[in-house]
């Protein structure tokens, strides 16, 4: 028999899930140190070993409680690391001689390399309540490009703002994050609303917000994408030096002359025409935009409610999710109804149902490339501070996740796109330099994190702390020689307490080998 | 007068494609040497991703007064543009300033180019992404709840690959220069191809990728085991093919010719020093982005963005193919753009352009001998008066009708196969020559051709001549020139001989004929005039 062949009668034999998925019932059981740490996968960019501690042993209700968080906390600050935050610059656009407007995109280029390594670093470093992995998860419905067309940049202050905005509603109602994001700098830049005028409302935001923000294609027409174009006539950001800014730089505001007072009939409901005397931000704001919003949700509840939830399983749970769990998306949609679009609710029942802790969900997301870099210097416990060591950064941007920098406006593909020829080989690279740069000191430490009294506790800790499922007998064998490295299994610990570089050299090897894993990629 | 100016001239006063089908096999090449030689060809496919505006690319001043009108904002003054010869081709003069060797008008003149107005496909949705996974896939689904999830390429080298990933062709049939694999060269089993940047570095972190544990049985139930083994099968081609690359690389990065310039062009560059080195990859992809110009797409000294963005499309298309001349290998090239969808017709006082449906296509080749340039349209369109609901072009030609030109001409797909890929059939526009085909298999030829159709031009009487060397089904059909099938004159099983076949085709107008034996079709341009 060959060896494939024997592993996988043997894995017929082990296979334990049912071919009925487990539904969005809530997982009674306290969390076990693997069911923590698989939440914990899914929720942040790496559990540590501290983290996996705290979480064994909780109720699914304290665990997510722990983790959302009530939504009011204070938010990270970047003004101690960032100093630009309200540095205008002029507009490159504005027939400046060549040299300046090359000077002005290199400070905006060097100040989005700025603001993407202080992000990750708040991914690295955080602690629950948890903001980040859902932040990264708007901004990729939410999308927004730093470099949006051939000649363009968003200054990046906008984008610090944008971050702040999805960073404050990642928890909040639905229809406020829809509200925020159509009125957002960055957003109205984006998206070309800057330029919308009364005689010519321009579609692309309209269109982008119903097809990848709210509902997706098939549940609109055209018209409705003309109307709501019109409501949005006459909003601007204040994005650069020199230009008006009556609510202050950075912020949005409001050309009443270029905003069309007609009435706009949206999916049937008609917004009425307002009176000149009636055109003003405060007005337009609520009783058109708001209003707007408003009949998207409205009118349109079931699919916004199935579009977002199937976003958010995509993310979570799992990027190809099959007919079987269509049936757990419903359940979903269905939760976000009757709670009016409150988001949290939403992540409080996924996290906590037993479909959510599925033999099958478990070890069958791909990580992304963010997922991948930070989980591991999250899980080898890197002490360097990210903004004095862009590596990780230039890392992720190198195997295709630049943060506020995607493809297009559908924002990344996700899933099997993140592997490829060109990413995959570059994944090990920059998994070793991580690796290298973690020293004996740090590994013994790692090390001792663990239950290190039996050379067998410890791989079956360790293994399942880097891999996310049980591995078969004959690969664990293989991993516990080389993380041996001619110690004997008896004499290990000894070896450990000596701080003997025999076992750094061991957990070397193994972490080599670990990152050469396929299933190293999967969380 | 010379051919190239009979074409252009005839597609302004006609229906827009090149005439007669000069393909003669005049050169004394035995039938051996036609045979399995299209493993030779290579296609370069370059994705204009946003949705690029077709109007102001190829600028439609047959209709002056309404582009003027329609585009009080955005439109390019006609000395701006540039007009081949004296025809009513106007090109965006981004396709030819500075660029290498006079750009694309130069590949025009030379008969490499063709520009095919009026692309698309029924019921356009405006989405970016759906109407991309429909251009993509090569299946024009009206549900958009139908996950669009294999390519029109993926699903070909798929049936051609059977034991696919268990046994993976030696060389990568398919190289993205992009980070990651487009849906085109996807297939259920998995990707058809390898995505690369810098072959260098592929070739450095390529050793020792492969994974020492095994694959899982196929199929599995088990969501982990089915993404371990996707990530398995990509380590596996990671490790065999940087070595793969990394030689084809060493041996023909100093073969370069030509200095290329920045952006695409460094991609092609890439890819020449590949070709040059001896790979054996059919399908270079490429990605060009940021088409969706909503606002600013042009300036006010009518350069800007998109004028920036062809003009890094023609260097990249004309440095490489100068290149490709020089080298001695520019016979085995073929190429086309892409783009999900054209712009609105008018313009929408950003300085841009909304999202449209019918567009242009550029296809280009090497050597003439295996494309007939020209500018390929249906007479009097694209109608700037005849518009959709949502006031966008209609297209004349449905997309995969190019792509069937790849498949069946250039990749050596039989009409099963490209049926198989698309579920429909769809005629080839007839824009390449094939290399060499199956046809002498069965053909002998006659006067120098395969199938002899006369009088061409013809008051109506059609005579197609032809000898049979074996045993083989003989199918010929009558088409429009928008790939509709009138007629089917013969479907039958014949023994080797001479035929000589006549009908009478009673419509004046351009026609079609296509001729299928062995698995090859021929497309032959039949004209009637009274």
């Amino acid at each position: 028999m060959k060896r494939r062949d024997f592993l996988s009668l043997k894995l017929d034999i082990q296979k334990k899930y049912s071919d009925s998925l487990m539904s969005l019932d809530e997982y009674t059981e306290p969390l076990d140190k693997a069911a923590a740490t698989h939440l914990l996968r899914r929720v942040t960019f790496g559990p540590t070993k501290r983290l996996i501690d705290e979480f064994t042993g909780l109720s699914v209700s304290e665990a997510v409680e722990r983790i959302l968080g009530n939504g009011t906390e204070a938010l990270p600050d970047g003004y101690e690391d960032l100093n630009w935050l309200d540095t205008a610059e002029e507009n490159p656009r504005d027939g400046l001689p060549i040299q300046i407007r090359g000077a002005i995109e290199g400070r905006h280029a060097t100040r989005h390399g700025e603001l993407k390594t202080w992000w990750l670093e708040q991914m690295r470093t955080e602690e629950a309540p948890f903001f980040e992995k859902l932040t990264l998860f708007w901004s990729t419905v939410w999308c927004i490009e730093f470099a949006y067309d051939t000649l363009e940049l968003i200054p990046p202050p906008l984008l610090y703002r944008n971050n702040q905005m999805l960073r404050r509603n990642r928890i909040g109602n639905y229809r406020d994050m829809a509200f925020d994001d159509t009125l957002n700098g960055a957003m109205l830049l984006y998206q070309s609303v800057n330029f919308s005028t009364k005689d010519s409302p321009n579609e692309n935001y309209p269109r982008e917000l119903l097809e990848l923000f709210t509902m997706g294609i098939g549940n609109y027409s055209e018209g409705d994408i003309r109307e709501m174009a019109r409501v949005l006539t006459g909003f601007r950001v204040a994005a650069h030096a020199f230009t008006p800014k009556p609510n202050g730089q950075f912020e949005s505001y409001f050309l009443p002359d270029l905003h069309d007072i007609g009435a706009k009939t949206i999916f049937g409901e008609t917004i009425p025409a307002r009176d000149i005397s009636q055109n003003s931000e405060d007005l337009v704001k609520e009783e058109e935009v708001r209003r707007m919003i408003d009949i998207l949700f409205e009118q349109r509840p079931l699919p916004i409610a199935k579009f977002i939830c199937t976003k958010i399983y995509n993310y979570f749970v799992y990027s190809s999710p099959g007919d079987a769990n269509e049936q757990i998306i419903n359940e979903l949609a269905i939760t976000f109804i009757q709670n009016d679009f409150e988001l949290k609710p939403v992540f409080a029942k996924l996290f906590k149902s037993k479909h959510f802790y599925d033999e099958n969900i478990i070890g069958c997301q791909i990580k992304t490339p963010l997922e991948f870099i930070v989980g591991l210097e999250r899980q080898l416990k890197t002490t360097y501070k990210i903004n004095e060591q862009p590596m990780a950064s230039n890392a992720c941007d190198d195997i295709e996740q630049e943060l506020y920098n995607p493809p297009n406006v559908g924002s990344w593909k996700g899933y099997r796109s993140w592997i490829s020829t060109k990413t995959y080989p570059l994944r090990r690279k920059y998994a070793v330099d991580i690796l290298d740069m973690t020293n004996h000191a740090q590994l013994i430490l790692l090390i001792k994190e663990f239950n290190y009294s039996d050379i067998d506790l410890f791989l079956n800790d360790i293994l399942s702390y880097f891999l996310p499922k049980t591995i078969e007998s004959d690969r664990v064998d293989f991993f516990k020689d080389i993380l041996l490295n001619g110690i004997s299994a008896q004499n290990w610990t000894n070896e450990v307490n000596n701080s003997s570089t025999s076992v750094t050299e061991g957990m070397r090897a193994f972490m080599s080998e670990i990152i050469l894993s396929p299933d190293f990629h999967l969380i | 007068m010379k051919r190239r100016e009979f074409i252009i001239n005839t597609a302004a006063a006609t229906a827009g494609v090149a005439l007669m089908n000069k393909k003669s096999y005049s050169k004394e090449r035995s039938v051996e040497e036609f045979m399995n030689t299209d493993s030779q060809n290579i296609l370069i496919i370059i994705e204009l991703f946003g949705g690029n505006d077709g109007l102001n690319t190829i600028i439609p001043y047959d209709q002056e007064d309404l582009y003027l009108e329609l585009r009080p904002n955005l439109h390019i003054p006609k000395e701006f543009a540039i007009q081949f010869g004296d025809s009513d081709l106007f090109l965006n003069s981004g396709l030819i300033d500075g660029v290498h060797n006079g750009g694309m008008m130069n590949l025009m003149s030379t008969g490499k180019l063709a520009v095919v107005q009026g692309i698309g496909y029924d019921n356009p949705t405006l989405s970016h992404f759906r109407s991309s996974d429909i251009w993509h896939s090569g299946i024009n689904s009206t549900d958009p709840n139908e996950k669009l999830l294999e390519g029109w390429l993926g699903r070909y080298f798929a049936k051609i690959l059977n034991n696919y990933p268990d046994d993976i062709p030696a060389h990568p049939i398919a190289i993205s220069l992009e980070g990651t694999i487009p849906l085109m060269l996807k297939s259920a089993k998995g990707d058809m191809g390898v995505s690369l940047q810098n072959p260098e570095r592929f070739y450095q972190l390529g050793e020792g990728l492969t994974p020492k544990s095994l694959r899982y049985h196929t199929p599995t139930d088990s969501f982990h085991e089915r993404e371990f083994n996707f990530i398995h099968v990509v380590a596996e081609q990671s490790e065999k093919y940087s070595q793969v690359v990394k030689e084809a690389y060493e041996k023909g990065k100093d073969k370069i010719k030509v200095n290329y310039s920045t952006g695409l062009p460094q991609k092609f560059r890439v890819i020449s020093s590949l070709i040059a080195g001896g790979i054996q990859t059919r399908v270079f992809y490429m990605r060009l982005s940021n088409f969706d110009s909503h606002a600013q797409q042009m300036q006010y000294d009518y350069t800007g963005a998109h004028y920036t963005l062809l003009n890094n499309l023609a260097r990249g298309i004309c440095e490489f193919l100068d290149d490709a001349q020089q080298q001695g290998f520019a016979d085995r090239i073929v190429g086309m753009t892409t783009s999900e969808f054209g712009r609105r017709v008018n313009d929408n006082g950003s300085r841009g352009t909304d999202h449209g449906a019918a567009s242009m296509q550029f296809m280009f080749a090497g050597s003439d001998e295996y494309i007939e340039g020209g500018y390929y349209r249906v007479e009097g369109k694209p109608d700037l008066n005849d518009l959709d609901e949502f006031e966008n072009l209609r297209h004349q030609y449905d997309f995969r009708r190019t792509y069937n030109d790849v498949l069946e001409t250039w990749l050596g797909a039989s009409p099963e196969d490209s049926r198989d890929v698309f579920g429909d059939t769809f005629l080839p526009l007839g824009i390449l020559n094939k290399r060499a085909s199956s046809v002498w298999e069965f053909i002998r030829p006659t006067e120098n051709q395969d199938f002899l159709v006369y009088p061409n031009p013809s008051s109506g009487n059609l005579n197609i001549r032809f000898e049979l060397k074996k045993y083989a089904r003989v199918i010929i059909e009558l088409y429009s020139t928008i790939g509709q099938r009138i007629e089917v004159f013969t479907n039958e099983l014949l023994p080797g001989g001479n035929y000589n076949y006549n009908h009478f085709v009673y419509n004046t107008g351009e026609y079609n004929i296509a001729i299928t034996v062995g698995n090859t079709r021929i497309i032959k341009k039949f004209i009637v005039i009274r």
